[in-house]
């Protein structure tokens, strides 16, 4: 490359070269010659080109085609009479001086189109026309579910997740921004006013809540007037109540028949008999005409102040049992990728040089070390340092703890655990309730601290989430996609943990790819002797598989993986083409059969992290996954879902 | 690619060849290679032309419609035909063909704007 840039501003540039030079357009960043630092570049066209030099014969090439030639100095307008020379304007761009021996100058006049921007993109564009696939982003914390039925509230680091949203719908918005977002089904779910239900013997509506009294005698039914029709068969929904009080027996959500008590195949609120609220993720299965009720048992004495009912449309992936449940974890929790060393020191005398700085309860400040004896209340000693929603990291010297212990709160709603033993103590978390650092004495303690520090987490590094699936059981399974397309892609986040002792799946639809017509699979690994990558196509015919290994990938590494599939192609090459961190595969050996044959994709269910959700289990790290079934992507599109990726999962691409 | 068609809208399209090529000017979109969907183009004329080639080997460019040669252009210029008060119009109907004779393929290149007349 050696042109220059001569002006850049938001829609155009303006470069020169006076030897042959050529840019790359591949990928989306583009070229700091011609691209902002937030732009995304989606294709290049030339304005004008002027020549200039004696005997000057150039070419312009877009990737290996000739666009132009020049044999004399001039000015050449394109634009400026209507017309841009957009021919083949996503390719790299070339010139090429044919007169070596007085090349001469050629400036040209480019326009930028930048339709996406990487610091905004969300692979939901993806799906701008409703391409079948999914979105699955455990960074998004409100998208997943402890319990497999959308119960249990979003897990924290270290929690199980049971479910997992799919958010394709959703653009570039948590699970709950969306689900916030969403038409109320139920009307008057508040209580607001004494009407819209049907009250059963002991229900009462009445200052914005539903009561009953315990005089039923038997179950009895509160229950909606407005049938809940625009549910269709198929979709999903999330259901929330809130029971304010419960002073005996208990009380359950339910989905009525019209003339009975069946649950209609919906999973629903059952038998509650404590104050909270209770939100589960249900699916529509029949079409039968179906309304919501509240029901008591016969005992029941209690409150309940809401009922919610949104659409939540997706594919979402449920695990197959409790015990294959993975584990929600973040880098920074693990230790991984916490750098703060840059990050300014955010207390003042941490190592008790002096009091300045420091707010203090009961503690005594001298001799570089701050101490307590026999707190008889809670002490505190605080300063006024952060920033709500921010990350930092706290470390500091437990020097001696005696009679209870010492703990420190990020914030008035984030506290540490209590720390009993001597030693340097850690603690990241991010800042929530306001923006105070606490270091608390608990009470009947006796202690000494020393050396406190906090840091900013930098944002770059907060905070890489992953679900952590154990390559035994854990597991997810969608229900039956339906992609009616020969055309899929698969971009995966992933990190594998160990050694692999076999085939690993990090997705794959229905049972088996290389004996199920219509299928696509992506292997962490498929246990050949080198340390690999897999994937694998089948076509109409179920023993008509192709596939690649990409070798060599090993393991206890971070990989954005990126596979188009097209049933259509004639060839291996055609059918997979997947790339790498953002490259080709190193090395890429054809498998099984040269083509998959030919034919749509077909109706399956998507498994992730097993075969089956049952088998062949995927050991390591999943920090997103997207399965697409459209047309093949652009250059760009796939850059852009290749950046996402590797956002979450700390890749460096080529 | 050696030709392409670029930018074909309704009532307009620009062609780019970098070889000898022939686009079907009149029909509907089954036969015409530039009519778009709901045309039916009955002719086109040739509202201005860029054009390279290498003039050291006194290459030169020449456009036809049907067997009729209507422009040879030499050197690297551009023409514009209508700015110019008077759009090349001649044997609207027929085809357009462009041969580049005096160089090799992808040696030089022609770009032509026409209107195009339902």
């Amino acid at each position: 490359m050696s042109f220059e840039t001569l002006e850049k501003t938001r829609s155009r540039a303006k470069i020169t070269a006076s030897a042959n030079s050529d840019l790359d357009i591949v990928r989306g960043k583009y070229s700091d010659l011609v691209a902002e630092d937030d732009e995304y570049i989606e294709e290049v066209s030339i304005d004008k080109v002027v020549v200039s030099g004696a005997n000057n014969i150039c070419k312009i090439e877009r990737g290996s085609n000739t666009v132009a030639v020049f044999d004399r100095a001039g000015v050449f307008d394109f634009a400026g009479n209507g017309v841009s020379l957009d021919k083949d304007s996503t390719a790299a761009l070339k010139v090429k001086f044919l007169n070596s021996s007085s090349p001469g100058t050629v400036t040209i006049y480019l326009k930028k189109k930048t339709k996406l921007n990487l610091s905004d993109f969300y692979p939901t564009e993806l799906f701008a026309n409703l391409e079948n696939g999914g979105i699955w982003d455990p960074s998004d914390l409100t998208s997943m579910f402890i319990g497999r039925n959308g119960s249990g509230g979003n897990p924290g680091g270290g929690d199980v997740v049971g479910m997992i949203l799919d958010k394709r719908f959703m653009g570039n918005k948590t699970a709950a921004a969306f689900i916030a977002g969403q038409t109320e089904l139920v009307t008057n779910g508040g209580f607001a006013a004494d009407s819209d239900w049907t009250k059963g013997v002991g229900w009462s509506i009445s200052g914005g809540a539903a009561m009953c009294d315990g005089s039923q005698g038997a179950t009895t039914l509160l229950e909606s007037d407005v049938a809940i029709l625009d549910v269709a068969v198929g979709e999903w929904a999330v259901v929330t109540m809130t029971v304010s009080e419960v002073l005996a027996g208990s009380v359950s959500l339910i989905f009525r028949n019209a003339g009975g008590y069946a649950y209609q195949n919906f999973d629903a609120i059952l038998n509650i008999s404590a104050p909270g609220t209770y939100t589960q993720i249900i699916k529509k299965t029949v079409a039968a005409f179906f309304d919501l009720a509240i029901q008591a048992s016969a005992s029941f004495v209690g409150t309940i102040s809401s009922v919610s009912l949104k659409e939540v449309p997706g594919n979402h992936l449920i695990a197959p049992s409790d015990a294959a449940r993975p584990v929600l974890r973040d880098e920074i929790a693990e230790g991984v990728n916490v750098d703060v060393s840059a990050q300014p020191e955010l207390v003042t005398n941490g190592d008790f040089a002096s009091a300045a700085g420091w707010s203090t309860s009961t503690w005594t400040i001298s001799d570089g070390t701050a101490s307590i004896a026999s707190a008889g209340a809670f002490a505190y000693l605080t300063q006024d340092i952060l920033t709500a929603g921010k990350w930092y990291l706290v470390e500091l010297d437990v020097v001696s703890v005696a009679g209870s212990s010492v703990r420190v709160g990020v914030g008035s709603g984030t506290y540490s655990g209590y720390w009993s033993t001597p030693g340097r103590k850690q603690f990241l978390a991010r800042a929530t309730g306001n923006t105070i650092f606490y270091i608390i004495g608990e009470l009947g303690v006796t202690a000494t601290i020393d050396n406190v520090s906090v840091r900013e987490v930098p944002a770059a590094a907060a905070r890489r989430w992953y679900l952590d699936f154990d390559g035994v059981d854990d597991s997810f399974a969608s229900p039956s996609i339906s992609p009616g397309v020969d055309k899929a892609q698969v971009g995966a986040a992933f990190y594998k943990d160990g050694t692999p002792p076999t085939f690993q799946f990090i997705m794959e639809t229905g049972p088996s790819v290389p004996a199920t017509p219509g299928t696509l699979s992506l292997l962490a690994t498929s246990g050949s002797a080198s340390p690999n990558i897999n994937a694998i196509s089948a076509g109409l015919n179920g023993s008509q598989d192709t596939a690649y290994d990409y070798t060599s990938y090993p393991v206890a590494t971070p990989y954005v993986v990126s596979v188009q599939y097209d049933m259509a192609g004639a060839s291996r090459e055609t059918e997979i083409f997947g790339r790498i961190n953002g490259a080709a595969p190193a090395t890429s050996t054809g498998l099984a059969n040269a083509n998959a044959g030919s034919g749509n994709f077909t109706d399956q269910v998507l498994y992730v992290g097993a075969r089956t959700a049952s088998t062949l289990g995927f050991n390591g790290r999943l920090y997103g996954l997207v399965v697409r079934f459209g047309p093949t992507l652009s250059a760009n599109e796939l850059a852009a879902l290749e950046a996402y990726l590797a956002e979450k999962s700390g890749v460096t691409l080529a | 690619m050696a030709s392409s068609i670029l930018q074909n809208k309704k009532g307009s399209v620009v062609l780019h060849a970098t070889s000898n090529t022939t686009w079907i000017i009149a029909g509907n979109n089954s036969v015409s290679n530039v009519a778009l969907t709901d045309e039916v183009i009955t002719g086109a004329s040739i509202r201005q032309v860029w054009f390279g080639s290498p003039a050291s080997n006194s290459a030169y460019w020449t456009i036809k419609r049907g067997a009729n040669t209507v422009a040879v252009l030499d050197s690297t210029d551009h023409i514009p035909f209508a700015a110019a008060g008077s759009s090349l119009g001649s044997y609207p109907a027929a085809n357009v063909t462009v041969e580049l004779t005096g160089a090799g393929d992808n040696a030089g290149y022609i770009m032509i704007e026409l209107s195009k007349a339902e």
